[in-house]
């Protein structure tokens, strides 16, 4: 009987130098693709309820918005583009200004921010939202 | 007389272990990676010059999507019930920020009847989430 002969089996191997490689390649990769939700927006503090401040008539600065998103300062129509200017001057002459915002109910949400976003690049501190004008 | 010149053994960094370490980062990355636990509703955020970023701690989130409809901790609720949830959320943390992500197509109405409802919860310090537009 012939002898079987004893094949050396090579032991499998996995190469396992560049596995760092990979490692960090992986760990740049979602370094760069991570985007924190950071949280933004436009900041207002409301007054308390029942918060009753007096303030002096001439004092206040009447902004209007209607259903259309049409802006209405002290009673003369302007432009949403005016509206920075026009509101900056008039808290030049008098600082102790106050804005009262009073919008139509049904006035579309992106008006209202981009009006009250002219408001904050003016400089206005004290904003009030008055409420609604209901619809008739 | 000459010197004899010394074999200097050349410095090597191990490497061996960099694999290890890498993974490491990886998996201490992975388990300390907090996923946002909110899904809110699908809004389209209305765009603003004056954004400001928020600060990350105290956050409350009030979704209001297109059609008026209202989310707070992934539950529909009605505009009444913004109230009695919000004011569980000021007793618990009354430095809370209230964060209202409401779509740009959205009626005014519905924000003037949550900031009645805030006020009324004393959560009085908002913020009406926007994206940074460019200019200024």
């Amino acid at each position: 009987m012939m002898r079987k002969r004893k094949k050396k089996v090579k032991a499998a191997d996995i190469p396992l130098a560049g596995m760092s490689d990979i490692a960090f390649l992986l760990i740049i990769f979602f370094m760069l693709t991570t985007v924190f939700t950071a949280e933004k927006g436009l900041q207002i503090v409301l007054p308390m309820k029942g918060e009753q401040v007096k303030v002096k008539k001439k004092n206040i600065i009447h902004v209007y918005v209607n259903k259309l998103g049409q802006v209405r300062i002290n009673d003369r129509d302007v432009s949403l583009l005016e509206v920075r200017e026009v509101i900056r001057k008039m808290l030049d002459e008098n600082p102790k200004a106050v804005v009262s915002l009073k919008i139509d109910e049904r006035c579309k949400y992106d008006d209202v921010i981009k009006v009250f976003d002219q408001l904050k690049l003016a400089k206005a501190e004290r904003i009030a939202f008055a409420p609604p004008r209901r619809a008739k | 007389m000459k010197l004899k010149v010394r074999e200097h053994e050349r410095p090597e960094i191990p490497t061996a272990s960099m694999g290890d370490i890498a993974t490491l980062l990886i998996i201490f990355f992975m388990l300390t990676t907090v996923f946002r636990e909110e899904r809110g509703l699908h809004v389209s955020l209305p765009k603003a010059i004056a954004t400001r970023k928020l600060p990350k701690k105290n956050i409350a989130h009030i979704w209001v999507n297109r059609d008026g409809v209202i989310s707070i901790d992934d539950r529909i609720v009605t505009p009444d019930m913004v109230y009695i949830i919000m004011q569980r959320k000021v007793m618990a943390n009354p430095n809370i920020i209230v964060s209202i992500l409401m779509d740009k197509d959205c009626r005014y109405g519905v924000l003037a009847k949550i900031f009645d409802a805030l006020r009324e919860a004393e959560a009085l310090r908002v913020s009406l989430a926007t994206l940074k537009e460019k200019g200024g």
